[in-house]
């Protein structure tokens, strides 16, 4: 597969992963851009990998975990409440919990909210995180468990958990 | 029925996913994007913003530049007149002129490299409790130049999940269209943009505007007190970065990467923790070692060399150096590398700290 082939295939799917990587879409559109940069100066090699595009979400996640990005990475732009409309009609506050959900993710630290959208975008494993992220099984799991905990704390008592 | 957290979470991740912006926006800037980043820099960029100092009071200069640092060499750094005794300088640019109760400047940070390298922003810091309390609660200004053609990209089209455009208020600063959205306003100046953020800092949307609106060119630069005349081939400096809370507290660094790989050169009153074995460096005392671990403060770097070294008056320098984890490392560098680093930094040991916590 030519660079060109892998960016006309998957650049949709690559941008909406580092959108919810980022929790940023701005941002997520930066970096895509530059690691499709990289990727292109490197494609002779990347492109023979078994999965080149597991290769390239990685080169996201670091970039958006790397120190360059350190500072922007914690602005998170997150559409006001108001701007969205819910996938269901409800009554029932399901929809504040939802809202509030996604409010309180943008305010994880980023490995945390990186490791949330991981597991529950990419349902990857701990150890497929782990990869990803660069840390061990352990680290991993205490990414999760922090972040689910600040998400608990913040949620009413009447989301099951 | 009661939501379970697990399905919220994963409602969330599938509206964070319709924010993504049109991937043709993305095909369209790529080949802008990959011009820019082909370009070729030298470490004499580095020092392009370099004052040529005047050096009145006694600055460490540890050793004669070397073939790749600048055309001066220390010895010709004589007192001429009263230039102020920075070893480097850049402009900060710009400047809130009003702030609301209780913010002070914290950090400045500034490019170090070709003003052309993306994404190298002028940033400055303000506020109002300790940089290292842990929390947010900041307020940001960055600034950053684009090309005619960022200039003319159209706004992100963002949808909700109806499909019809999110609510991400259009505002007016003076004169220049933006945008609000939370905690952040953007807006742009010629082919300067600006971004204001004070994520967790509790301001109001008309304080957050007060703040951009009264933001103006700052003539003001950014002494530098550390500068690298040396760096291996390919490796770039970015941007250097002096904050603190007071005088008496404070940190500045020069970051630098290229290839893989990176270095990150600090200077300040912070005691370093000595490791690996003692080494001469410039007639100093210095501890360098190697290690094989990861960098306590860039994810995923991994650490191959530390060195550090008492340069005198209560300061230290630091230098921190390695690769990217997950790429390969076609140059690694090496023990040499690091101490040839050391070897080419110019300080100043009388810093401009005044802005500190002002």
């Amino acid at each position: 597969m030519t660079f060109e082939e892998f960016v006309a295939a998957r650049l949709g799917v690559l941008v909406r992963y580092a959108t919810v990587v980022t929790w940023d879409p701005h941002l997520a559109e930066d970096i895509t851009q530059d690691v499709l940069v990289r990727a292109q100066a490197r494609w002779g090699r990347i492109g023979r990998l078994d999965a080149p595009e597991q290769y390239v979400k990685r080169m996201v996640v670091n970039e958006f975990l790397s120190w360059r990005r350190r500072k922007v990475a914690q602005v998170v732009l997150v559409p006001s409440v108001e701007g969205m409309t819910p996938h269901v009609p409800d009554g029932t506050g399901a929809v504040d919990d939802r809202d509030l959900t996604r409010r309180l993710i943008a305010g994880l630290p980023a490995k945390q909210r990186a490791a949330i959208a991981l597991r529950y975008y990419e349902d990857l494993t701990d150890e497929q995180i782990g990869d990803f992220l660069g840390c061990r099984t352990g680290t991993v799991r205490s990414l999760l468990s922090r972040g689910l905990a600040t998400l608990r704390a913040a949620l009413p008592d009447r989301v099951r958990t | 029925m009661n939501p379970d957290i697990d399905d919220l979470i994963r409602d969330a991740v599938r509206r964070q996913e319709e924010l993504a912006v049109d991937p043709e926006r993305i095909l369209t800037a790529l080949p802008a994007r990959t011009a820019r980043r082909r370009r070729t820099f030298t470490v004499a960029a580095i020092t392009a913003v370099a004052v040529a100092a005047a050096v009145t009071v006694p600055v460490v200069i540890l050793r004669e530049p070397s073939a790749g640092g600048p055309a001066t060499s220390p010895t010709s750094q004589t007192s001429t007149d009263a230039l102020p005794p920075a070893v480097a300088s850049a402009p900060l640019r710009y400047r809130p002129t009003w702030l609301p109760a209780g913010f002070v400047e914290r950090s400045r940070s500034v490019p170090v490299s070709d003003p052309a390298l993306p994404k190298v922003t002028t940033d400055r810091l303000w506020k109002r409790t300790s940089l290292d309390d842990g929390e947010l609660g900041h307020l940001g200004l960055s600034v950053w130049d684009v090309s005619e053609d960022d200039t003319e990209r159209p706004p992100p089209s963002l949808t909700g999940a109806d499909g019809k455009p999110a609510d991400r208020s259009a505002v007016d600063i003076n004169g220049s269209s933006g945008r609000y959205d939370n905690d952040i306003v953007t807006w742009q100046v010629g082919h300067t943009k600006l971004m204001l953020y004070a994520p967790g800092a509790g301001l109001t949307k008309n304080e957050m505007l007060r703040v951009a609106r009264s933001v103006r060119p700052d003539p003001a630069s950014l002494r530098i007190p550390l500068r690298v005349n040396w760096l291996p081939d390919g490796v770039l400096g970015e941007f250097a970065t002096m904050q603190g809370d007071s005088p008496a507290k404070w940190d500045s660094y020069v970051m630098a990467e290229g290839d893989a790989r990176y270095a990150y050169v600090s200077f300040g009153p912070t005691v370093p923790d000595p490791r690996g074995d003692e080494i001469i460096v410039n007639g100093r005392t210095a501890h360098l070692a190697s290690l094989d671990e990861d960098d306590p403060f860039w994810p995923n770097q991994r650490m191959h060399w530390l060195l550090t070294m008492d340069v005198g008056d209560g300061r230290y320098l630091t230098i921190r150096a390695g690769s990217a984890k997950y790429e390969q490392v076609p140059t690694p560098l090496v023990r040499d590398d690091v101490v040839r680093i050391a070897e080419s930094v110019v300080l100043d040991q009388n810093p401009d700290l005044t802005w500190l916590g002002r």
